[in-house]
């Protein structure tokens, strides 16, 4: 109740600005034109009192709610109780009624100035205040605006974190400029901070705000989605909004799991922590959209890898050749990818395969590769699963095949390979499996078939 | 489109033939209340088809992806409700219990159907086979399924399924589009329209229906329907008959020289067409067109198992040289999915046991239990397994009494959707784990109940896709796969 009482504050200080300014312009008529009003005046004196006492004590509630920081509206406050008390003072003595009057107008303005920038920011009055115009009018001109927008909607262009620190670098700024003015040291809407990593984290009065690696379910990003004139939509009607760019930079940062960017020694934990779970050079810088699309305009077919952030596995199934330019449009992305599949394929060179220096896996099975390849395939450091099954491998490749040092998986029948050879390989690397592709299933009993009596 | 309208309607002034030519009243208000929105999606395909990517590709790059476990699926659909006391789910109490009527404390009141709810007594009917533990997992199995049995450590069987259906066709719809009415996007067209053909030369989504099952429950081809998707996306039947896909080849006496060029002038005829439309089915037609004519040669291509050894014709089973049947269905699944086909569905048919289970239970079993052991293996020799999902199972369970007379080896089975039992395998699923748990009775679900809409969460999940981000607007509505519902089955992720 008394919080409802509170809410009403916005609304009751505009009557003592409106009449208390009115009474105080009619002091000053009366004065200039020697005209009679003093019955009038007296009238709008003691209405605007009335009216700035009420105001002033709805303020005082307003302030005691907890939606204001304590302390913070303090010169609001005392600026207030003193234009009441002033507005008191003007209607028992109308002898320096004029003096008095030029007080009030003095008291009001400043009372008035600093409400306002409790409300809207300290620097609203000299901000520039851009907002976005809607579209307002469907005309054949305005069509390529529409498809513009449209095309930002569907976030073709994918925004990427700079720096180490994104919370930093990319996000505070937003935060700064777009949310201070409610949730920050100076306001508390909704009990809510968002100016520092604790109270971010804390949230406000509906609980957390931030779900680290899902926006959607993060209200500090799926509120900014919302229609404009959605209740919950932040920031409210009418303030200034974020653009569609900005909006994607928190999306983004909560997607990336919400960094706030650790001190040396919480990083190192991690990146020790990451290397145990994966045994690969970590981290895998992603790789950039213009990259991917040059991959993909040849026709190759690319997706991620597999418990891997970052990694890529490529695809040749729908390429025609093998040629030099095909190889040239994946030369971005030699650092992301971690499988290459080339099954079938007749035309491969394996010196190709080189340059992707983080390859994991690799699938040649029923290609042309041959023994000799196979050391050249040596060279890559992280090979652990290799595909040969289908292949001219001979004994001959037995020795490449137990140098490479970080095989684990191998599928390697229907080749060449002599039983004496998949022994020896055996033998040589008992820590690699190797699938021999012999599986046969045991008759089952018929018997057992029968239904039981 | 398609009525004519009698003279009177029309517009008659020499300029405005051409209207009258095209537009009748319904396309008109189609295509006006569509006008804008087409006009920036024509814009938005020009753009895109010039980075060399599809609309859904650039919507789906930009969605918050989780790195997929797999990149292909095979869903082996068991039609007509196997039952689950046969199979999967071992009831040994109710050897004690046989021909007792089922404890109220156990059905609860649930209604049930119009070919049961009148019998005098709901009879307990045990399973007439024995189960036998197997592999290093020591799940319990049928002895119908002794193949399947071999590869148990590959599976994660799933005993505690439920849907919201009783009867066939709302049920299988259900586990198809998420929706019991028809009308939806199946799974295979979801996946088609939000990640794309992998392979260009094949369709993303493929389905085959065994010829050798007993046709107790029709199948329709809405069940592979792309619903309200653009119409590239839906399922492509292969048959086992001369044209594994109707109407693909060249008609006789056509040698198919000038086919290209006639496609081309083709597709300028319906770019123009496109331009005065603005009707996205029309670039569906150029794609399929397209298509169409790269599977002429890629689908007798992948058919021809001629190259394949007899090791392999021996692993699927005797049945699998003959064509159509599920083990040659399995074969060619096989083969697709090495295509990097997305989705291939394989339907069989004739589970629906409402009576004379035990007799007809055996053949079912004897004609799907090898080849699909077979085909796990074969995936898994190949280094496959471990992206790509397979998918064991129908649209319902069936009831732990007895529909008609009970003798202990003659008991029928009718439908139940409060349990049933089905397995998954291969990327990113538990191998070698049983998740759930059903009552004594196997009637109702004492622990994790996994819904139909979380299974279609999770093999979206495992696509790398999330369901809730999936989505179509369509009529005004946005539309995904699992509707407002659908929670991830973690228990059975890897």
């Amino acid at each position: 109740m008394i919080d409802l009482l509170g809410h009403f504050h916005p609304f009751l200080v505009h009557f003592p600005i409106g009449i208390l300014v009115l009474a105080c312009v009619m002091i000053w008529l009366q004065a200039i034109r020697k005209t009679e009003t003093q019955s009038s005046i007296s009238i709008l004196l003691l209405l605007g009192t009335i009216a700035a006492i009420l105001a002033a004590i709805s303020g005082f509630l307003l302030s005691n709610s907890g939606e204001y920081e304590k302390g913070d509206g303090l010169a609001h406050q005392w600026w207030g109780i003193g234009t009441s008390i002033c507005a008191i003072i003007l209607y028992f003595f109308q002898a320096y009624q004029k003096i008095i009057s030029l007080v009030l107008l003095i008291a009001i303005a400043i009372t008035g100035h600093l409400g306002g920038e409790l409300t809207y920011g300290s620097n609203y009055l000299f901000a520039s205040k851009k907002t976005n115009s809607p579209v307002k009018k469907l005309s054949l001109s305005t069509i390529d605006t529409i498809q513009q927008k449209v095309e930002l909607d569907t976030a073709i262009e994918v925004v990427r974190m700079k720096g180490n620190n994104p919370f930093e670098q990319e996000v505070l700024p937003i935060l700064k400029s777009h949310c201070f003015q409610c949730h920050s040291s100076k306001k508390q809407k909704g009990k809510l901070r968002l100016d520092t990593k604790t109270f971010i984290k804390k949230g406000g009065k509906e609980g957390l705000i931030l779900h680290a690696g899902n926006p959607l379910k993060s209200h500090l990003y799926s509120y900014l989605i919302l229609p404009e004139d959605d209740d919950l939509h932040m920031p409210p009607e009418g303030k200034k909004q974020l653009n569609s760019r900005q909006i994607d930079i928190i999306k983004r940062w909560i997607e990336m799991g919400a960094p706030f960017g650790e001190s040396e020694a919480e990083s190192l934990h991690a990146t020790v922590k990451s290397l145990h779970a994966m045994p690969l050079p970590l981290p895998i810088k992603p790789a950039s959209d213009e990259a991917l699309l040059e991959a993909k305009k040849q026709g190759i077919s690319i997706s991620p890898y597999p418990s891997s952030n970052g990694g890529l596995s490529l695809n040749f199934v729908n390429i025609k050749r093998l040629d030099p330019k095909v190889w040239q449009a994946t030369s971005a992305l030699q650092k992301q990818v971690l499988q290459i599949k080339l099954s079938k394929r007749q035309d491969i060179q394996v010196e190709d395969l080189l340059n992707f220096k983080n390859l994991q896996q690799l699938n040649l099975e029923q290609s042309n590769v041959q023994d000799a390849d196979l050391e050249h395939l040596g060279q890559l450091p992280h090979l652990s699963q290799l595909n040969l099954y289908g292949t001219g491998i001979s004994d001959q490749g037995i020795k490449a095949i137990v140098a490479m040092k970080a095989l684990k998986v191998l599928y390697i029948w229907q080749s060449k390979l002599s039983q004496e050879g998949l022994q020896r390989l055996k033998t040589a690397r008992p820590d690699v499996s190797i699938v021999e592709g012999k599986f046969q299933f045991s008759p089952p009993d018929t018997n057992r078939l029968k239904a039981i009596k | 489109m398609g009525h004519q309208h009698t003279d009177p309607f029309r517009l008659s002034h020499p300029d405005l033939e051409k209207l009258n030519w095209g537009l009748d009243r319904r396309d008109f208000l189609k295509k006006t209340a569509m006008g804008f929105g087409a006009i920036a999606l024509n814009g938005l395909l020009a753009s895109h088809q010039a980075q060399g990517q599809s609309l859904e590709q650039q919507i789906m790059s930009a969605l918050p992806r989780i790195a997929p476990k797999a990149k292909r699926v095979v869903y082996l659909f068991m039609s007509g409700g196997p039952s689950q006391f046969e199979t999967w789910d071992y009831k040994p109490e109710l050897t004690k219990r046989m021909g007792q009527d089922l404890p109220d404390s156990i059905r609860k009141g649930q209604r049930l159907t119009g070919m049961s709810a009148n019998q005098a007594i709901l009879p307990v009917a045990a399973s007439a086979y024995g189960f036998r533990q197997y592999g290093q997992s020591q799940t319990w199995v049928s002895d119908l399924l002794p193949y399947t049995a071999q590869v148990v450590d590959e599976l994660c069987v799933i005993k505690s399924m439920f849907t919201e259906q009783i009867n066939h066709d709302p049920a299988i719809t259900f586990f198809q589009t998420g929706h019991q009415l028809p009308g939806r996007p199946s799974i295979g067209s979801w996946l088609s329209y939000g990640l794309g053909s992998e392979n260009q030369n094949l369709p993303a989504f493929i389905v085959m229906v065994s010829k050798d099952a007993s046709k107790d429950q029709p199948l329709y081809a809405r069940l592979w329907g792309n619903g309200f998707l653009p119409s590239e996306h839906q399922g492509v039947q292969f048959r086992s008959s001369k044209d594994p896909v109707l109407f693909l080849s060249n008609p006789e006496g056509y040698d198919g020289k000038d086919r290209q060029e006639m496609l081309e002038y083709l597709k300028q005829l319906n770019q123009l067409q496109n331009e005065s439309w603005g009707d996205p089915e029309v670039d569906a037609r150029i794609a399929q067109y397209e298509m169409a004519f790269k599977m002429q040669t890629s689908v007798p291509e992948v058919m021809d198992v001629s190259d394949e050894p007899q090791e392999v014709f021996d692993l699927y089973g005797p049945n699998s040289r003959d064509k159509g049947s599920f083990a040659a269905n399995c074969l060619l699944a096989r083969k697709l999915l090495e295509k990097d086909v997305r989705f291939v569905q394989l339907y069989h048919q004739g589970w629906d046991h409402h009576d004379s289970l035990p007799k007809n239970i055996v053949n079912q079993c004897k004609q799907t239990d090898q080849a699909t052991a077979a085909l796990i293996m074969d995936l898994k020799r190949r280094g496959m397994l471990e992206d790509t999902l397979v998918i064991w199972g129908g649209e319902f369970g069936r009831t732990v009494y007895s529909q008609g007379k009970l003798s202990p080896t003659g008991y029928g089975r009718d439908h139940h959707p409060k349990c049933f039992s089905m397995w998954m395998a291969g990327a990113g699923v538990k191998a070698g784990t049983t998740f759930g748990q059903t009552d004594d009775f196997s009637y109702n679900i004492v622990k994790d109940p996994v819904h139909v809409h979380d299974f279609q969460a999770t093999l979206l999940h495992l696509m790398g896709i999330d369901h809730e981000q999936l989505v179509y607007k369509y009529q005004g509505r946005r539309f995904r796969l699992t509707d407002v519902h659908g929670k991830l089955v973690k228990g059975i992720l890897a």
